[in-house]
């Protein structure tokens, strides 16, 4: 519960610094130097953002179905936001104890398909139906190799707890209880993992469904305003919701990166006391800047990377990503059973 | 005054919720409307699965049903409502069978209704020494292995038939 009422301030905060980031990181690749007019280094441009999208006229196109567009982002968000109840952040704050944990957590991320699809017919625009049906098509396939390479990390940890997976990667080695350690043929479904959930969150190379140069803006062409600005919201929550899994399933969750060295009690320092509030702060530092770092890869690939062909997009998931991942699914069947 | 039970208020929400979405489906004159009714009936249903402590059960009905099948559907409904031009609107068609159905129906539900039929019981969770997903996991691959195997088996002979259904039609225009 507590995680929770963490997780949405944080959320906010959140997308107002990964928007700036985004545009420095991109600056940064294509040798630009980004926002620079509003306050120092250009510090207060998503400020600046946000005011005007607060400003702006919520318009509704009047062909449009009128209940079915005004629903569409808020479905989408919730979808999305509901993943979160059931993360950890911390050894003493853990969110939902539900059994199913990320079980739950796909399910209900493969919500918000729903929601594209209500945003994509309701607006009434070929551009929004033509962008709704290809992230629909991009989400459905690849949710099977991103749910197999979970599976693998399932299979090895026989649980279906996020909280009992991080608990599973406590030590006094630092990052050597990481499970990508523990398992190095996990580096195999972590790659497919990360491919799979850049496409989940329609981000660049998977951008298929808002691609702006063919379809405006994909399923949100028509949407202006603060509407607008939670389709964005969800679509960052996606971002750092995704790097959170990872981070929990193959990165030692909330667990500190640094070993204890002999006399050098690294990891104990860095650790804090369970029970005590200096443990929840160290892990949480931990595992949001560890998800920081996965978003920071999230952005590199995208400005370093064209966007893929729909065919291409299709293949990828089908012929490679899936076959690889029900082949990792039996390595680590195997792995279970004799090591 | 006797304590008010949360669940059993969740439990009335909940099915009230699915019984007025499923009454929007019929009411509604647009078929998309009435799809995306059935999102919120399959949802209430989840919700009622979870709070009767069947909450692999609910989040089954989640992924399966709205995650795959309903999406299914809305694919379909969309494209030909697109493709055809005209709007798809629910007509009234049919009716003696339908009344003779919904007689014969409402009879099935009031003689099964006429034994007492209690509601299932929803305290805490019955203490098993093991949790329910590996009850559920250590049955499926013990007792249910046939039944198991068999939809496996079935499974892979759908998606066989859908590969060579949809596949062929490339093969005879080269």
């Amino acid at each position: 519960m507590i995680a929770f009422l963490i997780y949405l301030p944080f959320l906010l905060v959140f997308v107002i610094f990964a928007v700036y980031a985004e545009r420095k990181v991109s600056a940064f690749m294509q040798d630009r130097i980004g926002p620079m007019e509003t306050g120092k280094f250009g510090i207060l441009q998503s400020f600046a953002d946000v005011l005007k999208m607060m400003q702006k006229e919520d318009i509704i196109a009047l062909a449009a179905d009128r209940k079915l567009f005004l629903m569409a982002p808020l479905v989408i968000f919730v979808s999305v936001f509901t993943g979160y109840a059931v993360l950890p952040l911390s050894a003493d704050i853990q969110g939902s104890a539900a059994e199913t944990g990320i079980y739950f957590l796909l399910a209900v991320i493969s919500l918000d398909v729903i929601g594209i699809l209500m945003a994509g017919w309701g607006s009434n625009s070929k551009f929004s139906l033509f962008g709704a049906m290809r992230s629909v098509a991009q989400i459905v396939s690849y949710e099977i190799p991103l749910g197999l390479a979970i599976l693998c990390v399932i299979m090895l940890m026989q649980t279906l707890s996020l909280q009992e997976i991080s608990l599973q990667q406590v030590g006094g080695l630092g990052f050597i209880h990481w499970n990508i350690i523990q398992y190095p043929f996990l580096i195999v479904p972590f790659v497919i993992y990360f491919i799979a959930s850049l496409a989940e969150s329609n981000r660049t190379p998977f951008d298929l469904p808002e691609a702006e140069s063919e379809l405006i803006g994909g399923f949100h062409t028509e949407y202006s305003g603060f509407r607008w600005a939670v389709i964005m919201l969800s679509e960052y929550g996606m971002m750092l919701l995704v790097s959170l899994i990872a981070v929990i399933l193959f990165f030692g969750s909330w667990n500190t990166p640094l070993p204890n060295l002999g006399p050098v009690r690294l990891a104990d320092w860095t650790s804090g006391t369970v029970g005590q509030l200096s443990a929840d702060v160290w892990g949480t530092f931990w595992i949001l800047s560890k998800a920081m770092l996965m978003i920071f890869v999230q952005m590199w690939v995208r400005w370093t990377y064209p966007r893929i062909r729909v065919d291409q997009m299709m293949s990828l998931s089908w012929k490679y990503l899936t076959p690889i991942g029900l082949f990792m699914v039996f390595v680590s069947g195997f792995w279970k059973l004799w090591m | 005054m006797e304590q008010i039970n949360f669940n059993i208020l969740a439990f009335y929400g909940f099915a009230g919720l699915a019984v007025i979405s499923a009454l929007m489906i019929l009411m509604s004159k647009n078929i998309i409307h009435s799809v995306f009714m059935l999102v919120l009936v399959f949802l209430s249903v989840a919700a009622i699965y979870i709070i009767t402590n069947a909450e692999f059960v609910g989040v089954t009905q989640i992924m399966v049903y709205i995650g795959g099948i309903l999406i299914l559907m809305m694919f379909g409904v969309m494209l030909t409502n697109r493709i055809d031009g005209g709007k798809m609107l629910t007509e009234h068609r049919r009716i003696i069978p339908a009344v003779l159905l919904g007689l014969g129906l409402a009879f099935v539900f009031y003689s099964t209704l006429q034994t007492k039929f209690p509601l299932a019981e929803f305290g805490p969770q019955s203490e098993l020494d093991k949790s329910v997903t590996e009850t559920i996991g250590i049955n499926f691959m013990t007792h249910q292995l046939v039944a198991l195997e068999l939809t496996a088996v079935l499974l892979l002979m759908a998606l066989i038939g859908a590969a060579f259904l949809a596949g062929s039609k490339f093969e005879d225009k080269k």
